[in-house]
């Protein structure tokens, strides 16, 4: 596998570490990238490869470990020190001017050597490099970036470091803002670039973008680096394995029950994101009393849509929602929430800056006993305040303690305390024990359980596949707003079959039609 | 950029070592950062305003500052005349607190204030009922109007995401145009000197305590526990502090905060109304130019000068509204009256500039706090 002269190095990361509050983004992490290779890491939304992506270019400080540049430590404190060392990175959301000509954004990214722009002197260097590389910009360097698509506005930001003399060129999940026919010219350019001798590292969790232009592929799991492989011996099963994690096989111990009765249907449920794309494709499904069905979808993928559309906070562009047998496409949260449905967040549950006591009545002020005739009843919310804190185990020293002082897993428990104090019928957990330890995720699960036992019903939405498998009944896959697989019976089922589905690898043979 | 060997930063060592002082006061240092805050902005106001006195005058700054507080504190008539003026600002700045305790920048009190004294003005003038009942329509017909008023900006908002501070800022110009319009036409006095309007009836001009004390100063008093009860009693209160606080954690709530936004301009509007009103039928007797007398602007200082605390709110009012008095003493030094304007604007800076101070003070405390730990 290895070549047998010693490849040069002209990055290295040792040991790097990086945490976020309790949790750890990098775990020790040490890679060493070639010059002149496309490197591709690997790995879910929040797998560490965009955080090692950003220590690398000076946006975040790493905890501990160190950055070797062609043999040399380096301490990169800013993405001015990066790019001097030429390292520059294709950034995900595109930082440009839209007011300024392609040209102009381009002078104010390259080095000044002198106070007086010198207009022809980069106009002539960006339409070399343009034409060199085949983006076709030469003749429209004085449009206005505004004016441009996401694919010309990527080929101003690749310009843009190429311009600054960038050697290892980073591009983080690149094609995310693609549209599909943009696609093929885009991993041209990629392998284009790295033909005349640009060392490139390239982030996806895309396995077939992975497949087609990597020389060699790493794959991140849980902020670890699971190993690095030849972009020759890598297979689409292999890289499952590397991202989904050990013990394939595994298959979900949760015996498949009786339907209950009806509780939501969705059909055909058409979702605009803010860019105007489709974020949901036809989505279709059917949901029973008493079960918990998870969602298991990499982040991007529209499952926040899903989560936002059902609730009643993000308008459809086409399809229905039926409650009960009572259409509530258009109907406003709270009146959904009033019918019975509730939405488990993963963030921003609670007001920071408000006491544990009011974040304890936030779904439903207006609620007696909490208030009457538009009057709080501070003794009736104090009681609920209390009683959520002991029963659902929140550690605070006090219920005026403001929210923003406790730690995740408190947040998250007087959050869950409260959406279920409610009495929901039907839940919407979205990523519910995102961050949390152990401890307060088997809290979460426990209590979500009890309430499915006592009739709720919960649609569990996650990226981690060992969750999604303990407490569900049953499965359903989403990959770029579409559902593309439903399970019925989770024992026959491995992380491997669902993975591939997760990841766009392939679509399930006899995958249950939806919604039946 | 090349230096990898970590050194200690000598700073903290020496935050470490000065943590220690303040321990045997046995008070959180936390505590103290706010008032601290506050003392430097004084400070640092009269200290650059004294500076700018020396500069123009020659004058001894402190006793230019002693004759300058002594009228508005420590004379009967500067306390009432204090008291008078600080009337509309409480007024229109317990209306504002409303909307900035929701995250809503109504600036618009000045306007909001104008089309109240309009409304009482053509009421006041025209319909001859008993006080008993006149002056109650008055003050509701006042808020209706203010209330409709500010709803432009918020229907603006809600409708098509125009930010609130610039449509309310605005909007003033073209109420205080309105009122100009009003005074010189559909109100005018018979035959004026200048622009004004005819006397309100008698019986919708409130008794004074003691003049320039108008019988308004009590309803502007009132009108803090109200407002107080409102924001943090009812479930009102409760819901627009939350998308005040924390408006992506109402939104998941399910709150519907274009309503709420709505809502609370119109309460806003029509409150800081009410500071025109006041200044009708408690003050001019009719309606003149400068009826509203930049109270409503004034209004904006106090409230940050409060951090939006309606309970502080009336002291802010009564200091500011002392500044205000105390002016015509400085014509008195050789100073122009409009120099404690420039105080109050500088004051203001200065109060901005305490937050970060008050900010950088609590994380390099709450950091030093750690270290020792």
């Amino acid at each position: 596998m290895e070549e047998t002269s010693t490849p040069e190095i002209v990055l290295e990361v040792k040991g790097i570490s990086k945490h976020f509050g309790s949790v750890q983004a990098l775990d020790c992490v040490s890679l060493s990238f070639r010059k002149g290779e496309i490197h591709t890491l690997l790995g879910e939304n929040g797998a560490g490869k965009t955080t090692l992506m950003n220590i690398i270019y000076g946006l975040y400080q790493k905890d501990a470990g160190e950055i070797l540049v062609n043999g040399k430590v380096y301490e990169i404190r800013s993405p001015r020190d990066s790019l001097q060392l030429g390292i520059g990175m294709v950034p995900q959301f595109f930082k440009l001017v839209p007011d300024l000509s392609i040209l102009e954004n381009i002078y104010l990214f390259m080095e000044k050597t002198k106070f007086i722009i010198d207009h022809k002197g980069a106009k002539a260097i960006i339409q070399q490099l343009s034409e060199m590389f085949g983006f076709g910009l030469e003749e429209m360097v004085d449009r206005e970036v505004g004016s441009l698509t996401e694919g010309e506005k990527q080929k101003v930001e690749i310009l843009k470091i190429l311009a600054r003399g960038s050697k290892t060129l980073l591009f983080d999940e690149a094609t995310n803002v693609l549209a599909p026919n943009e696609l093929d010219s885009f991993l041209q350019i990629v392998k284009d670039l790295n033909k005349s001798g640009y060392s490139i590292i390239y982030i996806t969790h895309r396995l077939q973008e992975a497949l087609q232009i990597s020389d060699r592929i790493s794959a991140f799991r849980k902020g670890k680096l699971v190993g690095t492989i030849s972009g020759k011996e890598a297979t689409l099963e292999k890289l499952t394995v590397m991202m989904v994690g050990a013990e394939l096989e595994k298959t979900s111990a949760v015996m498949p029950q009786e339907k209950g009765a009806s509780i939501l249907e969705v059909k055909d449920l058409n979702v605009i994101d803010e860019r105007g794309l489709l974020a949901l494709k036809n989505v279709s499904c059917q949901f029973y009393e008493g079960e918990i069905v998870g969602l298991a979808g990499i982040e991007g993928n529209g499952s926040n849509y899903l989560a936002e559309a059902l609730i009643g906070l993000r308008r459809v562009k086409s399809g229905k929602v039926i409650y009960r047998g009572s259409d509530i496409t258009r109907s406003l949260p709270l009146h959904r929430m009033k019918l019975g449905m509730s939405l488990m967040p993963s963030s921003n549950a609670l007001v920071p800056l408000f006491s544990v006591r009011d974040n304890s009545i936030l779904d439903y002020p207006e609620k007696p006993p909490f208030s009457r005739h538009g009057l709080l009843d501070r003794k009736a919310i104090t009681a609920h305040a209390k009683r959520i804190v002991t029963d659902y185990q929140v550690q605070t020293p006090s219920i005026l303690l403001q929210a923003v002082k406790l730690s995740g897993g408190n947040r998250q428990r007087l959050a869950i305390g409260r959406k279920i104090e409610s009495n929901p019928k039907f839940m919407i957990a979205y990523h519910p024990t995102k961050g949390l330890d152990i401890k307060s995720q088997s809290f979460i699960y426990e209590k979500l359980l009890t309430m499915k036992k006592a009739g709720m019903t919960v649609l569990f939405m996650g990226t981690d596949l060992d969750e999604l498998l303990l407490v569900s009944n049953r499965l359903m896959v989403i990959y770029r707003g579409e559902i593309v697989g439903v399970f019925d019976d989770l024992r026959s089922v491995s992380k491997f079959d669902i993975g591939v589905l997760m990841t766009g690898g392939a679509r399930c043979e006899g995958v249950e039609s939806v919604g039946n | 950029m090349l230096v990898t060997n970590k050194q200690p930063n000598p700073n903290r060592q020496e935050s470490q070592r000065r943590a220690t002082w303040f321990k045997t006061l046995n008070i959180s240092r936390l505590t103290l950062a706010s008032p601290l805050a506050y003392v430097i902005a004084f400070l640092l106001t009269f200290l650059i305003g004294g500076v700018v006195i020396y500069a123009l005058t020659g004058q001894n700054p402190i006793s230019v500052y002693s004759s300058f507080f002594s009228y508005s504190f420590f004379s009967q008539y500067g306390i009432l005349e204090v008291l008078a003026k600080a009337t509309p600002i409480i007024i229109a700045g317990a209306g504002m607190i409303i909307a900035f305790r929701c995250g809503l920048w109504n600036l618009g009190a000045e306007g909001q204030m104008a089309i109240g004294a309009i409304v009482a003005t053509a009421i006041g003038v025209n319909l001859n009922l008993p006080a008993g009942i006149l002056l109650p329509i008055i003050f509701l017909a006042s808020f209706i109007g203010g209330a409709l008023w500010s709803g432009i900006a918020g229907f603006l908002k809600t409708r098509f995401g125009v930010h609130e501070m610039l449509s309310t800022l605005m909007l003033n110009y073209i109420a205080l145009k309105l009122l100009e319009y009003m005074i010189s036409g559909p109100l005018s006095m018979p035959h004026p000197n200048y622009p004004r309007s005819s006397e309100i009836l008698l019986q919708a001009q409130m008794p004074f305590l003691q003049y320039p004390l108008n019988v308004t100063f009590l309803i502007a008093l009132a009108l803090i526990p109200i407002v107080w009860f409102i924001i943090n009693r009812t479930s009102l209160g409760y819901r627009l502090q939350a998308v005040g606080f924390g408006r992506e954690a109402a939104r998941l709530a399910g709150m519907d905060i274009a309503k709420l936004t709505m809502i609370v301009m119109l309460i806003s509007g029509g409150i800081s109304a009410l500071g025109g009103t006041v200044e009708v039928v408690g003050d001019f007797m009719r309606m003149e130019r400068n009826v509203t007398g930049g109270y409503g602007f004034t209004a904006i200082v106090v409230v940050m000068l409060a951090r939006e605390e309606i309970i502080a709110m009336p002291f802010a009012a009564f200091f500011i509204s002392g500044m205000l008095v105390g002016a015509s003493s400085l014509t008195l030094a050789g100073i122009p009256a409009s120099f404690s304007q420039i105080l109050i604007g500088l004051l203001l800076l200065c109060v901005v500039f305490a937050g970060y101070i008050e900010r950088w003070l609590k994380q390099r405390w709450e950091y030093a706090g750690k270290i020792a730990c």
